[in-house]
């Protein structure tokens, strides 16, 4: 393995990582889903805050692995694993009407409450708040949906979310600003003290 | 109502993306934009309500639960096997102990089977042997130097008395046998069955059967595999001795043989079918059906499995139904339950229903929504809810926020195609 490869790769993730990465490049399926593993969950959040739809968000996140275990070759350790797989999911969920719900809802994307019994007014309140989100988030743009959740959920700086989108940390920065304001529109009422 | 402050104050966005994003413009605006904070209600409001609202979208995240993150991982592991090609080699795969037994009873049902058409069989004989020789003209096994008469065959001395055929005892595989059954392996349907028939007769008797038997499985495994698997498909057209002969097989070879067949064929899959009826245990037929089922599922395939699915579940007794429901509920692989679930309704067994409603009132939103659908189709048209069999309403009601989408699902499964006037 490059010698500069292994020194950036050993300052950033662990010696496990490494070792796992290594074995990934020569094929190996099992230290790939061990490498991946721990960054499934947040992968498929991403996906689902994208697709806004469970089934959809599986398929992506599937599609994304799949794809980066053909391409393990081509992850020079510039960036985190886990952002070089966020910008792979999103470079996927970019593509026009693949990934995105649209027309009538089928039967099986359903969303049904899991709540028996009477509904207690803020669960009632809470799941409202939680929809109206939802969807404030589902209307902004793609890549303004993905820079406020990379920055409110996953915690990326402005130059982490340029990374994972492309383009420069000023660009981020607007993206999530913008959304922000946007979004801060939508559920003014909701901000209200 | 409050007004999102952005716009009011020009040094909103700096505060944000100092205080909250920790992406100050240079070294000293943090101090500067705090002294302004201090000053300034537009920015300080515009700061709450960017945390609040940060914080709304991270609350508002859907994280997968563990029992699905395992899932997204199996559906992984899955398609990277699907990947690549195969690797090379087949390892031979660990019979568990239960699988074992149903095996047994699928040897049962074969020797029984075996049993009536020994009469036909005893007929031919006194008819006289019918098979050919080989006709394919593309293979013949070497000749051994004291063949018997009919087709030439590596075979050794028949002890004086005994029919044409194998010395029963068992021993090493002597080089001169290997050709024989290399000839079995690379055989055409046509030809397989006529290297074999002239020993028809001969088979049936437990010594010679054996020893093939044991020629068969004293090849490397992916061979006898092989092998195994083309006497089982003979099984299916009838050949007699093919049946007494897969009876005879060792249950290891047996079921990779099972697998071997029913990957290459997934469509005829009688023998899983019939191996689950035969079984006496409930438990263990139904554990046969869904490890066969799992084996398909990592290896992939080109046959539709929702058909697949309906034809071996559906087919499972009605005695089976706790054991396969006490199976899907043990299992993670939701993706199977869900196939199972879609079986079960598209089979409209009469024990469906049952299974139906112990779904509806699980807690995964898709299985119960799969279940809950399923039982609308199974009402009978202008069928109302109170109508409904008590155990359905009673899964209904357990869940109140299904049970108006219940009732929703009803009148959409009634809606057929418009009638032509």
């Amino acid at each position: 393995m490059d010698a500069d490869l292994v020194t950036r790769t050993q300052e950033g993730p662990g010696a496990d990582e490494v070792r796992l990465l290594h074995a990934a490049r020569l094929g190996d399926r099992d230290a790939f889903t061990e490498l991946v593993g721990v960054h499934v969950a947040a992968l498929h959040a991403l996906a689902h805050r994208l697709c806004g739809d469970r089934h959809w968000a599986d398929d992506l996140t599937q599609e994304t692995l799949l794809r980066a275990f053909l391409g393990i070759a081509g992850f020079r350790a510039e960036c985190t694993l886990r952002t070089w797989l966020f910008g792979l999911l999103i470079r996927l969920a970019g593509e026009p009407r693949r990934w995105r719900k649209e027309g009538p809802v089928h039967l099986h994307d359903v969303e049904i409450p899991d709540r028996l019994g009477a509904e207690v007014v803020d669960v009632a309140y809470g799941r409202e708040l939680g929809d109206r989100v939802a969807e404030a988030m589902e209307r902004l743009p793609l890549r303004q949906r993905a820079a406020l959740h990379l920055r409110a959920v996953e915690g990326l700086d402005y130059a982490g979310i340029a990374t994972v989108l492309g383009g420069k940390p000023g660009a981020a920065r607007m993206l999530v600003l913008e959304a922000r304001k946007k979004l801060g529109a939508r559920l003014a009422r909701y901000l209200e003290p | 109502m409050s007004a999102f402050p952005g716009a009011s104050c020009p040094a909103s966005d700096r505060v944000v993306a100092c205080f909250l994003d920790g992406a100050p413009a240079d070294p000293s605006e943090p101090r500067f934009l705090a002294e302004h904070l201090a000053e300034c209600a537009t920015c300080t409001r515009a700061l709450q309500d960017a945390r609040r609202l940060d914080g709304l979208v991270a609350a508002t995240c859907q994280r997968p639960d563990v029992a699905h993150e395992a899932e997204l991982l199996a559906r992984l592991r899955a398609g990277l096997t699907n990947s690549r090609p195969a690797q090379t080699g087949t390892t031979a795969p660990r019979v568990p102990r239960r699988r074992a037994l149903a095996l047994r009873s699928l040897v049962a049902l074969l020797g029984l089977a075996a049993l009536a058409l020994s009469v036909t069989t005893t007929q031919r004989e006194a008819a006289g042997p019918t098979a050919a020789a080989p006709t394919a003209t593309t293979l013949q096994p070497p000749a051994a130097p004291h063949a018997s008469e009919g087709p030439t065959l590596v075979l050794p001395d028949p002890p004086a008395g005994s029919r044409a055929g194998f010395v029963p005892e068992s021993r090493p595989l002597p080089t001169h046998e290997v050709p024989f059954v290399r000839a079995l392996q690379l055989a055409t349907e046509a030809e397989f069955a006529n290297l074999l028939a002239p020993l028809g007769a001969a088979l049936l008797d437990g010594s010679e059967r054996d020893r093939l038997v044991q020629l068969v499985d004293g090849l490397d495994s992916p061979s006898g595999e092989r092998v195994a698997a083309r006497l089982l498909r003979q099984v299916h057209t009838g050949v007699p001795w093919s049946l007494r002969l897969a009876a005879r097989l060792p249950e290891p070879t047996l079921l990779r043989a099972l697998r071997v067949r029913v990957r290459g064929d997934v469509a005829r899959s009688e023998l899983v079918v019939l191996a689950a009826r035969a079984n006496p245990e409930p438990a263990l037929a139904v554990e046969l059906a869904l490890g066969l089922w799992a084996d398909l599922e990592c290896r992939g395939g080109s046959a539709p499995r929702e058909h697949v699915a309906e034809a071996w579940f559906g087919a499972l007794p009605t005695r089976c139904v706790p054991a396969l429901v006490a199976e899907l509920v043990r299992t993670q692989n939701g993706e199977q339950r869900v196939r199972c679930l879609h079986a079960l309704a598209a089979a409209e067994a009469p024990h469906a229903a049952t299974t139906l409603a112990l779904f509806a009132r699980g807690p995964r939103h898709e299985e119960a929504l799969l279940a809950t659908f399923a039982l609308a189709r199974c009402l009978p048209p202008g069928a109302r809810l109170d109508d409904l069999r008590p155990a359905w309403s009673g899964a209904a009601r357990a869940r109140p926020a299904t049970f108006t989408e219940f009732l929703r699902l009803c009148e959409a499964s009634r809606r057929g195609p418009v009638e032509s006037e």
